[in-house]
């Protein structure tokens, strides 16, 4: 199903009666059957948004549509969304097999539809046993058929997060929403899960929207990002693609996990120049101060190039970073190559790849890339 | 050597955390060990004389004769009525309550406090509050149910029961109906606070995610709220039970010392604790004292036999975190 959010502004009053403006003037839309993920910092309205969608929220204004429907105003046990929590919120009086049926037995719109299933296969003699099996399928599916008995605090992070996921799609929704379901999980499980993730939205092919602070994660799973700063849109697309062509100086610092280079840099006659060196010609900017982003690795030591002097060499596991003081006291991060390593206190020349060189006016739009 | 020296460190933290405990542990001794001991030895004196201390021989006879005694028998199922019945009602009503209160966001303060007051209400004042409530001839009660057209009910009244067993009955079921009110309004304030800081702790994340699952309110409260208050009302229970079964200065208060309305000479409203405060009034005359000890341990079996059924029992339905 696709999901699109039409001028949605989301606004909470505080305890003390301010206005705090949590999504404002949001439009977006989510291809049916993609992983869609929403980053940005804490308090940016991540959460948030995925609530309008659930219809936890009520919207201050604007509209929600799925497909061609306006569910703006519906509850949101008529959406058909599942969830999954920051923290999983599994119900820890409850077995893993009572959580994950939680649902089935509770609800009355979702037992009405089990019922007329039960009509159309005749292959489940009795209610129980459809719900018996729903929960068995969908157990597999996360791969914790063998936990069913346990209660949620005995079973690790990872386990209970399948938990959290099976409860969601055992209702067989039209949208999963996935609320940060990885912070809890230490670094090397985080992995391993977020490509689970990835697995089970494969198979069901279910509209998916994955919110995470962590770019990375975001970089990794998601077919399309959308990434917002104090409830506003700052740009979506094709994750590579907003890494390549950020939007805006933030976009560009925010997303990426070494940090881009900013350096002051200005524009005279059509030509970019970083202190008295060329970067660049043919630059279609009128004259004056700019800020120059360019990404570690889009710095390569050439023959020719900018002149530098090497202050610092930092090894992290396999990568290998060095920075580098230009002329006029600004610094540079880039990565070093193996073969040809450079020490502390050399003197070498930097070029910059095609395209790598991301240009800001002082509003922090993007005016220019070359 | 470091192992010896930690070793001495640790017996003489130890000593210290006796130390520290010894004035708690005396005043225990003092306050409470001492005098239960000497109830329970006193309970079981023979014509103990309370002023001499003398006494006939160590006999059980003080315990046959309580059993005896009408009078105790409905001290027991006066109390069992406040403990089994009114407290359970008390705490239904103030969870239902608090759960309220918890839902609406206006105002909420302002009923707390509103509920909290009987808390900080003297038991005397309220009870002889209550009383003038359901008086008979000028009560509230009564005033309200004429300007329904109904007529006065004459609430905690025993005047012409003598001798009329179906009289004497329904003028009980009145005074227990008076004393089922009072009971649920003195036991509900604290009871809603506990609930609403227990509900307060509750994550809102598990209403959330059965609100997208579309569980109804009611079935919410019952598969979620109800058995994740459990811990809370467990202890709400059994420290409410303890207090039910100690009522004594309520029943003063609504039915006057002789524990029943005008007209009854049958102490019809009497309490566990009222029958020994009787025994120890007639402190003059012997045995009178070893029967309220015997009255006391009685009472001290019961509650320690329905406190341990109750942890038992809790250990199936109560949630732990
Ligand atoms: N119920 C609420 N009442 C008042 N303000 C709220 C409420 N919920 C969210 N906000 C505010 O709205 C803003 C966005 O919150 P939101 O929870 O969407 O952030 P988030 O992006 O999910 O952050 P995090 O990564 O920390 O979870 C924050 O400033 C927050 O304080
Ligand atoms: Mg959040």
């Amino acid at each position: 199903m696709q999901v699109r959010f039409e001028s949605v502004t989301k606004q909470f009053q505080d305890k003390r009666k301010r206005i705090v403006t949590a999504v404002d003037n949001l439009s977006l839309t989510i291809e049916s059957g993609k992983l869609m993920g929403f980053l940005g910092p804490s308090g940016c309205g991540k959460s948030t948004s995925l609530f309008i969608i659930a219809g936890i929220h009520h919207l201050t204004s604007g509209r929600i549509w799925f497909d061609e429907r306006d569910v703006s105003v519906l509850p949101p046990e008529k959406r058909g969304v599942g969830m999954v929590f920051q923290n999983y919120a599994l119900y820890p009086h409850l077995t893993v097999r009572q959580n994950i049926e939680f649902p089935l037995v509770n609800s009355k719109e979702i037992k009405n539809r089990l019922k007329a299933e039960l009509v159309k296969e005749a292959a489940y003699g009795s209610m129980k046993e459809l719900v018996a099996a729903r929960v068995m399928e969908t157990a597999k599916l996360v791969e914790i058929e063998d936990y069913l008995d346990r209660k949620p605090a005995e079973l690790s992070g990872g386990q209970q997060q399948r938990v959290a996921i099976a409860r969601a799609v055992v209702k067989r929704p039209s949208i999963l929403l996935l609320d940060e379901p990885l912070s809890n999980l230490d670094a090397r499980l985080r992995v391993q899960t977020r490509e689970e993730i990835k697995r089970i939205q494969r198979k069901i092919g279910i509209t998916t929207v994955f919110v995470t602070h962590d770019q990375e994660e975001a970089l990794s799973i998601c077919d399309e990002i959308l990434i917002m700063k104090d409830g506003l849109f700052q740009q979506a697309g094709n994750p590579q693609e907003i890494y390549d062509r950020p939007a805006n100086r933030f976009v560009a610092e925010f997303f990426g996990g070494v940090p881009m280079n900013m350096l002051q840099a200005h524009v005279k006659n059509k030509t970019l120049l970083l202190g008295d060196d060329e970067l660049r010609t043919e630059v279609h900017l009128p004259d004056g101060e700019v800020s120059v982003g360019i990404r570690p690795e889009s710095v390569v030591p050439e023959a020719s190039g900018l002149a530098v002097t090497v202050r610092e060499v930092r090894r992290q596991g396999g990568i290998s970073t060095a920075v580098a003081e230009l002329r006029d006291g600004q610094t540079i991060c880039f990565f070093q190559e193996s073969r040809h390593p450079v020490t502390i206190g050399q003197e070498i020349k930097l070029d910059f790849c095609n395209d790598g060189i991301c240009i800001f006016n002082q509003a922090g739009e993007k005016v220019f890339q070359c | 050597m470091l192992r010896f020296k930690l070793a001495r460190q640790r017996g003489n933290m130890n000593m210290f955390a006796y130390l520290y405990l010894l004035p708690a542990f005396v005043l225990l001794g003092i306050f409470t060990i001492y005098p239960l001991i000497n109830t329970i030895i006193t309970s079981f004196r023979l014509d103990y004389r309370f002023l001499t201390g003398d006494f006939v021989r160590f006999s059980a006879q003080h315990y046959v004769d309580i059993l005896r005694d009408p009078v105790f028998w409905r001290a027991c199922i006066n109390t069992a009525f406040i403990a089994f019945i009114c407290v359970p009602a008390s705490m239904a009503a103030a969870m239902g309550t608090a759960t309220l209160l918890h839902s609406i966001k206006r105002l909420k303060g302002f009923f707390t406090t509103l509920y909290f007051l009987p808390e900080v209400t003297n038991i005397m004042a309220a009870g002889m509050v209550f009383a003038l409530l359901f008086n008979n001839n000028f009560g509230l009660i009564n005033m309200v149910l004429g300007w329904f057209g109904f007529d006065p009910v004459a609430w905690i009244s025993g005047v012409g029961i003598a001798g009329s067993r179906e009289l004497y009955m329904q003028a009980y079921l009145r005074c227990l109906f008076v004393l089922f009110v009072y009971s649920v309004w003195s036991g509900f304030s604290l009871q809603v606070i506990l609930f609403l800081g227990a509900l307060s702790r509750i994550n809102p994340q598990y209403y959330q995610a059965s609100s997208i699952d579309g569980v109804g309110r009611w079935k919410t409260f019952w598969k979620i709220t109800f058995p994740l208050l459990s811990p809370t009302t467990l202890y709400v229970y059994i420290t409410s039970a303890i207090i039910a079964f100690r009522a004594f200065a309520a029943i003063v208060a609504l039915f006057g010392p002789t524990y029943g309305p005008l007209g009854d000479d049958s102490r019809m409203m009497i309490t566990i604790v009222g029958y020994i405060m009787d025994s120890l009034g007639n402190y003059l005359s012997p045995g009178a004292v070893s029967m309220a000890s015997a009255a006391a341990v009685v009472l001290l079996v019961i509650i320690m036999v329905l406190t341990a059924l109750q942890m038992r029992l809790s250990k199936r339905w109560v949630h732990y975190s």
